[in-house]
């Protein structure tokens, strides 16, 4: 059994063993974790087109806004 | 020293299959046999992915890993090794992040058994697949 102490004295918790938190999020999380964290390298992917594209592209692009 | 990915991790929390071979690695770092490393990058990834579910979980967990040991890398020496990670390889940025640190460190690298690391570390990094 291990406790963390935050600040002064004030903060005490009982942190499970990695063991006991395995899961833990079991019902809390529905999708996969691969599918979790892929939506946001879709977003990242989709940045980085973006920032890739020539300068006067994107430039052109904000002006016809 | 074991470089954590964040899949690894947030599929443990989630109770995947692969969660009890990570969690005998975390059962490894929290005793002090094994020195456990995540980048802030992949630290920050687990976080949102709790976050967006509530942000009181994703405090809880993240206090969890550090109650375990867990060291959190700093970007400051690894950005320029993931920037070059992702210019030759086509894997997502974190993942990037978790190769780089491996390589700065000289870890071994813990990621899932379909990761794209698998195909990106090469030779650069011996690799725990869980």
């Amino acid at each position: 059994m291990a406790y963390l102490i935050e600040g002064d004295f004030v903060y005490l918790e009982r942190i499970p063993s990695p063991a006991e938190e395995m899961g833990s999020l079991r019902d809390a999380l529905e999708k996969p974790a691969r599918e979790l964290l892929r939506e946001a390298d879709l977003l990242e992917e989709e940045k980085l087109r973006r920032l890739a594209r020539p300068l006067s592209r994107r430039r052109d692009a904000r002006l016809r806004q | 020293m074991l470089v954590f990915d964040s899949e690894p991790l947030v599929g443990y929390f989630r109770g995947e299959p692969s969660a009890a071979a990570t969690a005998k690695l975390l059962e490894q770092v929290d005793s002090g046999k094994e020195v456990g490393t995540l980048s802030t990058v992949n630290a920050a990834e687990v976080f949102y992915v709790l976050h967006r579910i509530s942000p009181a979980m994703a405090e809880e967990k993240m206090r969890r890993l550090q109650a375990w040991r867990m060291r959190f890398q700093s970007t400051d020496a690894v950005w320029r090794e993931a920037a070059k990670i992702k210019a030759s390889t086509a894997i997502p940025l974190g993942d990037a992040y978790a190769l780089a640190t491996a390589v700065i460190l000289r870890g071994v690298l813990v990621c899932s058994r379909d990761s794209h690391l698998r195909r990106a570390a090469g030779s650069r990094v011996r690799l725990h697949v869980v």
